[in-house]
């Protein structure tokens, strides 16, 4: 390296990054000019060095502070309440970064909404399509739409099992529809050969309801939802049998 | 940062007085020494530092601990001394403040010539005064007090590059005419 660029490594030497102060080192074990210049500005800076430590804080440690606090005491400044905890939590919140954050995910969470909310609609459109003409029929009472939540919420114990008009949202692939000829049948048979005070149906004006009150059980259940074709065969078994009897 | 200072940061930005107060009686001098270099007169230094002490409680709810308070707050500082600077439109004085030269010459260097190296140092104080104002004031935070070329760039609103060259004619400068000045003395 020349000595030009070298002279600047000496005056910024306790500036100097390992490199530098290597490439120093070695030049000026060969240069003796440099070495020279080196010398004379180590004296030098000893000097600076020792200027450096004379003491000229303040003489009078009161007088700054005291004129500084009386100014802020007589001046109108800018009140500042003890801060809350809530105060400092809200502060918190409105830093910029966090404002950034918490917006962030305001966004994906709408985002999320309305995504998810559009897709339900469409499955409700669709399941609506699908099952449109078997929810009319229901609401006119020919038929019964059950769906597996309505069956375990029955099996539970609610004994309810709604017609589907009021419900049709819940329909899905799981949906089993019950004529309503062949409930009554059910009905006939579990009044004439079960136990009488095992089923009560009732029609609810309201809600186009039929309601099972008192003691059906699980079994008996499954048998009425399984699939209308094995109702009639469970139904013709128990014919079976009352006609042995 | 120590977390006494921190409590009374905290403290203060809520209108605490009191720690206020604690905070510059802990920081004052420094602030002085530093007004001082850039200044060259006692008066003005502390009229600059006070004026900075009550922009300090004027603006401290600003401060929001993403930089060292201590360089935030002597930034404060340098910009009340560029405004004494020009407001009063001179440049640092070419003399030393009596009193501080007074402390300057007093001061024992521990050396074999005492008188020499008070000469010395009133001849390296007065060299130093006569250096362009940039250079002077790196000159002067860097090598009288202490400060990192890192805290005077962001003090100057420079670079640390720059910082570094204006530190290498200063101290070339200061050197140079110091080698003069004892050739001279050689030859009388």
């Amino acid at each position: 390296m020349k000595c030009e660029n070298i002279e600047k490594l000496i005056y910024l030497n306790n500036e100097l990054n390992s490199e530098e102060k290597t490439v120093l080192k070695s030049h000026l074990a060969v240069c003796r000019n440099c070495r020279d210049l080196f010398d004379e500005y180590s004296e030098t800076s000893e000097i600076i060095n020792k200027l450096s430590m004379i003491d000229i804080g303040l003489s009078d440690q009161n007088e700054i502070a005291e004129r500084v606090i009386n100014s802020i005491n007589t001046e109108p400044l800018r009140y500042y309440p003890p801060v809350s905890l809530l105060d400092r939590m809200i502060q918190i919140l409105l830093a910029p970064q966090v404002r950034f954050v918490l917006g962030s995910i305001l966004i994906v969470l709408t985002g999320l909404f309305i995504f998810t909310s559009v897709k339900d609609y469409n499955s409700i459109k669709d399941l609506e399509q699908k099952y449109n003409q078997e929810i009319y029929s229901a609401a006119g009472l020919d038929n019964l739409i059950i769906t597996q939540r309505e069956i375990f919420e029955t099996v539970s114990g609610l004994y309810n099992f709604v017609s589907g008009e009021d419900n049709y949202a819940d329909l899905s692939d799981d949906v089993i529809i019950i004529k309503k000829s062949t409930l009554n049948e059910l009905v006939k048979i579990y009044f004439e050969y079960g136990s009488a005070s095992l089923i009560n149906i009732e029609k609810q004006e309201f809600g186009n309801e039929f309601s099972f009150r008192d003691g059906i059980n699980k079994r008996e259940l499954e048998l009425i939802f399984k699939s209308n074709e094995h109702v009639l065969e469970e139904l013709e078994k128990l014919e079976k049998l009352n006609m042995g009897n | 940062m120590t977390e006494q200072t921190q409590k009374l940061i905290w403290e203060s930005k809520n209108g605490n007085q009191r720690s206020f107060e604690q905070l510059i009686r802990q920081h004052q001098n420094y602030c002085f020494r530093i007004a001082f270099r850039i200044l060259l007169d006692e008066d003005e230094a502390k009229d600059a530092v006070q004026e900075s002490l009550i922009k300090l409680w004027k603006n401290l709810h600003k401060f929001d601990y993403s930089s060292k308070f201590t360089t935030w707050l002597y930034k404060i500082v340098f910009n009340s001394c560029m405004d004494k600077i020009k407001m009063n439109k001179r440049k640092a004085n070419n003399k030393l403040d009596n009193h501080i030269l007074d402390n300057i010459f007093d001061a024992d260097f521990s050396m074999q010539n005492n008188i020499e190296n008070k000469d010395m140092a009133s001849i390296i104080n007065e060299l130093t005064n006569q250096l362009d104002e940039k250079q002077r004031i790196v000159f002067t935070l860097r090598d009288f007090e202490s400060l990192s070329i890192n805290e005077i760039a962001e003090l100057m609103n420079s670079t640390e590059n720059t910082v570094k060259v204006n530190l290498f004619y200063a101290r070339k400068n200061i050197n140079k005419k110091l080698k003069k000045l004892k050739v001279e003395w050689g030859a009388s």
